[in-house]
């Protein structure tokens, strides 16, 4: 049986490294633990990269990697939002550029979220993957993507609404 | 407001911008060579641990003849090497040449007068003197077993009787010199030239810390000599005042 080789690993990270950085950034906040987060999940990848079939697909096996790891390791450091505050959250003001102000707290609240329920709206509005692929990539039920879904956009929505109104009393 | 679409926008801008660097893939794999590294590493140390932990008490009950030390012998040829060549263990069939090798029965004793005489240290003649080197310990160190062997040599004049203990501890080992000309701790022969003065007992004796050794002449005709394992050093002076010699 024909496996892959070390050349195709370096071409698939070529081509899609970038968007697999992505990801990990909107999984885990932060540029830098992003970037870890990605090399971890590339490191255990090539580990097993000569098993896996050569016509096969590798991203969603890589990307399932890099969810679990950053489930995982939020999980383990329980100060993960804390400490992956890039910057100080924004405070937002009434502006013509309200909607991009409103997106930069849109994403200080997503970062505050617990690790499964960001990956679980990553996942759905970023991947743009269905509940079900979803419930597969998370090891979980679709129910679970559901409800998972609908609470972390409930809480998003409980906060920006706090957020909105604060804005209106200072503006 | 459409939530769902400004999270997709705000997920969208945050990451604008964004790409990989050109070496990730090359840092993926270094990144796993490094942990392929590690984890050799650990495994032969973990290897290494159990390969002492299992096989060096093992071989030392197996052959505990090797944590001995020859001792003086190696550097002093009047004191016998061929005391190490026989081991004999007490045993009560032997109990009747016990009284012969104490120190209160003199050289002329019964049980020893077949003995060939001889000056040669090889050639000198064993003697089992099981029974009495039990009590030539008052004090035994923790981690050496009670258990010790004993032989005797005959030499002219001299009879020496050598007992050891050994355990995971290291090793002890005792020598009775009986002689008649025995009158300073020197004249057993043991010393090396930098011996220390020190005192046992309240005889004089003789010390040379760096080889744990100490000696003393215990009565006219009897000459005690003791011998640790470095890892005993501190605790020679405990030792030795330990030592029962009749």
């Amino acid at each position: 049986m024909a496996r892959r080789d070390d050349e195709s690993f370096v071409e698939f990270v070529a081509e899609r490294g970038t968007a697999l950085l992505r990801t990990a950034q909107l999984l885990c906040g932060g540029r830098t633990d992003a970037e870890d987060l990605l090399q971890t999940a590339l490191e255990k990848a090539y580990r097993h990269w000569g098993r896996m079939k050569p016509g096969s697909n590798p991203e969603p096996y890589v990307r399932k990697i890099l969810v679990n790891l950053s489930v995982s390791r939020a999980r383990r450091w329980r100060v993960l939002r804390e400490v992956q505050m890039a910057a100080p959250p924004e405070t937002p003001t009434a502006s013509e550029a309200g909607n991009v102000e409103l997106r930069g707290v849109l994403m200080e609240e997503l970062k505050k979220l617990g690790p499964r329920q960001r990956a679980v709206l990553v996942l759905r509005y970023w991947e743009d993957m269905s509940e079900a692929e979803t419930a597969a990539m998370l090891g979980c039920s679709v129910g679970t993507v559901k409800s998972q879904a609908a609470r972390g956009l409930a809480r998003l929505r409980e906060r920006m609404g706090t957020s909105a109104q604060a804005a209106a009393s200072r503006g | 407001m459409d939530l769902e679409n400004e999270l997709r926008q705000a997920m969208a801008e945050h990451v604008t911008g964004v790409s990989a660097s050109g070496t990730l893939a090359h840092d993926a794999k270094r990144r796993h060579q490094r942990t392929v590294r590690r984890r050799a590493t650990i495994a032969v140390a973990a290897a290494g641990v159990v390969v002492a932990i299992a096989v060096i008490p093992t071989y030392q009950a197996i052959n505990p003849q090797t944590v001995s030390n020859p001792g003086p012998e190696g550097g002093h040829k009047k004191s016998g090497g061929g005391m190490t060549a026989t081991q004999v263990t007490p045993s009560p069939s032997a109990s009747s040449k016990t009284k012969s090798a104490s120190p209160s029965a003199s050289a002329s004793a019964p049980g020893h007068s077949s003995a060939r005489p001889s000056r040669h240290p090889s050639s000198g003649s064993h003697v089992d003197v099981p029974g009495a080197a039990k009590a030539l310990l008052g004090y035994l160190p923790v981690g050496i077993d009670p258990t010790e062997s004993c032989d005797g040599t005959k030499t002219g004049g001299r009879r020496i009787t050598t007992c050891r203990w050994t355990g995971p501890a290291g090793w002890i080992e005792v020598r009775l010199v009986r002689d008649a000309t025995l009158r300073k701790p020197a004249d057993m022969g043991f010393a090396p030239p930098t011996a220390e003065h020190a005192e046992v007992h309240g005889h004089t004796a003789l010390r040379t810390a760096g080889f744990g050794q100490v000696m003393w002449i215990e009565r006219s005709g009897l000459g005690v000599y003791v011998g640790v394992s470095p890892t005993l050093g501190t605790q020679l002076m405990h030792i030795a005042e330990g030592v029962r010699a009749d």
